[in-house]
């Protein structure tokens, strides 16, 4: 039951905690309506990669394994992506965002950045979704343990939503100015993790075969086959014996990321935040 | 975005995915066809193929968990470049993937097991060694017919120097001495000269092959004057240019390209200038120097035939005991005919054994035909 729970969570965070960010940030914008579109995205997602799970299993098909690293490494690069321009996003903004009020209109999310957005939760859960489904519909088949199996890898998936649907609530309690300061660095993180998992896929996809050499050994931390590893691996991307190529993408993504995320320039002492607002409505 | 767009997107990026992804899979399904399997069993100690030698080709590896708990793939690497794995494996999960692969050293790995790593040899396959040395074969069989090429045409124009320099001499007795001699080795390689367009009839063409309005050039030019005209008087223009002609010869026989078939094709156009020129006596009508001609032509045939006997051993034994039998025959009737300094005047010998040497000739010829489609 663990080995199956451990691949269900290990798989189901990264689409989860890229939903769950991608959700909280339109939800803190007032965007109910792009947040409805991020979870029919999701579900279509979902339905297809099912789909083509049962389509391959009826077809005695095996899913192409380079084709599907190739897939995680370009959507996982567009993730990196995506999850930086957000944090430069709320940098820029998070001043100017009204303390209680969702969606100053002075930093509304442009529509064409909403579906943006949308798109790349679908994607998230795209990325991972073949490869889930595929292992969903083994583990269903499998001849010994089928139902412990099951019941592992289902719950590993379920925890993973749950842990996505969180950071979702959590985003969403506090206000944008908070989220950013106290998850910016955590976004960062976060980034650098995808950043390490698609360097990590690159090299299975054979795009990437320099620097494979190990830097460390964290399996002391990252032990293989325990729900603790699958959480950090899910989480920060970091494997159990980090190359060369993954440590040094982390290390030149992190640093710079984190110097811009809490270098804080000097606020002028006339601009308070109720002037701020003031001018802002007048103007 | 509209619901209705956002569905229109993500249909069209599955549809894409699904190509991608199907589109893969046929060819690993014809590479599996009839691929040999491996079996990879997969333990938290570690992962060994078994066997772990195969024979080059496509490869079918089975990985199997029973009880791994921290070991969840496996992967085949060359040189650190993954190239295929199955991930996703827990226990009492089993999965394949098939890799077409070239002899060398490769490593299976398992991450996080023990041992992580074991490795797994390729072997040449047995009908690719066999194919591999006779192509090697072949290609030493084309280097050393070509370094004899360039002796020939080495030696042919070093004869030629002499000749010239008689002719322009005057020197008649001289010049009729080195005419046979020399044109020997012209005649072992003629079929490759042939090749090069014009330079076969402006150093080897007979008074009759001339078209009506070109110039009459090269070795039959000056045979005629040496015997019929007894004259050497303006031959110097035509032996300058015969010593042109074949010092081109021997600089474009460098650069020649030669497939091992257009070495036995030219072994058979060898022995069809024996029957169809020389048996006739039609090819040295003034010097009656055929025989020299001849046993050239045949001494080019055999250097043919020897450079290619290794593969032609291996592909078919019985056709070069046939022909090196044939080959006997007809040298037998040659040197009924040699002389302490060459051969005889061709006008010695009788219909009856010109008859015989052509019978010989022909069946020769008829089993040299077979080896260019052996080897080819």
């Amino acid at each position: 039951m663990l080995p199956t729970f451990v691949i269900g969570l290990r798989e189901g965070l990264e689409a989860a905690l890229i939903v769950g960010i991608i959700a909280a940030f339109l939800a803190g914008q007032g965007r109910r309506d792009a947040l409805r579109q991020v979870w029919i995205g999701v579900g279509t997602a979902i339905v297809i990669c099912l789909g083509v799970g049962f389509g391959l299993n009826a077809l005695e098909r095996s899913l192409p394994q380079r084709q599907q690293e190739q897939l995680e490494t370009v959507i996982g690069l567009i993730a990196v992506g995506m999850v930086t321009w957000m944090i430069f996003w709320m940098r820029k903004n998070a001043r100017h965002l009204k303390k209680d009020l969702e969606g100053a209109a002075g930093a509304a999310l442009a529509n064409g950045s909403a579906r943006a957005l949308v798109l790349m939760a679908f994607l998230a859960v795209f990325r991972e979704g073949f490869e889930t489904a595929v292992f969903l519909l083994s583990v269903f088949q499998s001849s010994t343990n089928a139902v412990t199996a099951s019941l592992g890898a289902l719950l590993g998936i379920l925890l993973a939503s749950v842990l996505g649907y969180g950071i979702y609530r959590g985003g969403v309690r506090i206000n944008l100015q908070r989220f950013f300061t106290v998850t910016g660095s955590v976004l960062v993180v976060v980034a650098g993790g995808l950043l390490m998992t698609a360097a990590h896929t690159a090299h299975e996809a054979g795009w990437l075969d320099i620097g494979q050499g190990t830097v460390a050994d964290l399996t002391w931390l990252v032990t293989p086959g325990t729900a603790q590893a699958a959480l950090i691996t899910g989480v920060l991307g970091i494997q159990p014996q980090p190359t060369v190529a993954e440590v040094t993408v982390w290390v030149l993504y992190v640093v710079p990321m984190l110097f811009v995320v809490l270098w804080k320039p000097r606020r002028k002492p006339a601009a308070k935040p109720a002037d701020e607002a003031v001018s802002k409505a007048t103007a | 975005m509209t619901a209705a767009r956002l569905t229109t997107a993500t249909v069209a990026a599955a549809a894409a995915a699904c190509l991608i992804l199907t589109g893969c899979s046929n060819s690993d399904d014809a590479a599996s066809a009839g691929a040999k399997k491996i079996a990879v069993k997969v333990t938290d100690q570690g992962c060994a193929a078994e066997p772990a030698t195969a024979e080059a080709g496509a490869l079918t590896f089975e990985v199997t968990n029973t009880d791994a708990k921290r070991v969840t793939e496996a992967e085949v690497l060359k040189d650190g470049k993954i190239l295929g794995e199955k991930e996703n494996l827990t226990p009492g999960l089993s999965g394949t993937f098939t890799l077409r692969l070239e002899p060398g050293e490769y490593v299976v790995l398992c991450p996080n097991a023990a041992t992580d790593q074991s490795p797994f040899t390729v072997t040449a396959a047995k009908g690719a060694t066999a194919a591999a040395s006779v192509d090697a074969d072949l290609a030493s069989s084309v280097a050393t017919y070509k370094a004899y090429l360039e002796d020939q045409t080495a030696q042919l124009t070093a004869q030629t120097e002499k000749f010239v320099a008689a002719v322009k001499a005057g020197d008649v007795a001289k010049a009729k001495a080195l005419f046979a001699p020399t044109r020997a080795y012209y005649e072992r390689i003629e079929p490759v000269a042939e090749s090069f367009g014009d330079l076969d009839p402006q150093i080897d063409a007979r008074v009759n092959d001339v078209d009506p309005g070109d110039e009459w050039t090269g070795f039959h030019k000056l045979e005629k004057a040496l015997w019929a005209d007894g004259s050497l008087d303006g031959t110097g223009p035509v032996a300058d240019k015969l010593l042109t002609d074949v010092k081109d010869l021997e600089s474009k026989v460098t650069t020649v390209e030669l497939a091992p078939e257009q070495i036995a094709n030219g072994a058979v156009g060898l022995l069809d200038e024996v029957a169809k020129s020389k048996i006739t006596g039609e090819e040295d009508r003034y010097s009656h120097t055929d025989l020299w001609d001849f046993a050239a032509n045949v001494a080019g045939a055999r250097e043919a035939v020897d450079v290619l006997a290794p593969t032609l051993r291996a592909k078919d034994a019985a056709l070069l005991t046939t022909i090196n039998g044939q080959f006997k025959d007809v040298l037998a009737s040659l040197s009924q005919y040699q002389t302490a300094d060459g051969y005889e005047d061709y006008s010695a010998v009788t219909d009856d054994q010109r008859r015989t040497m052509t019978t010989q000739v022909n069946a020769l010829a008829e089993s040299l035909s077979k080896v260019a489609p052996l080897i080819a």
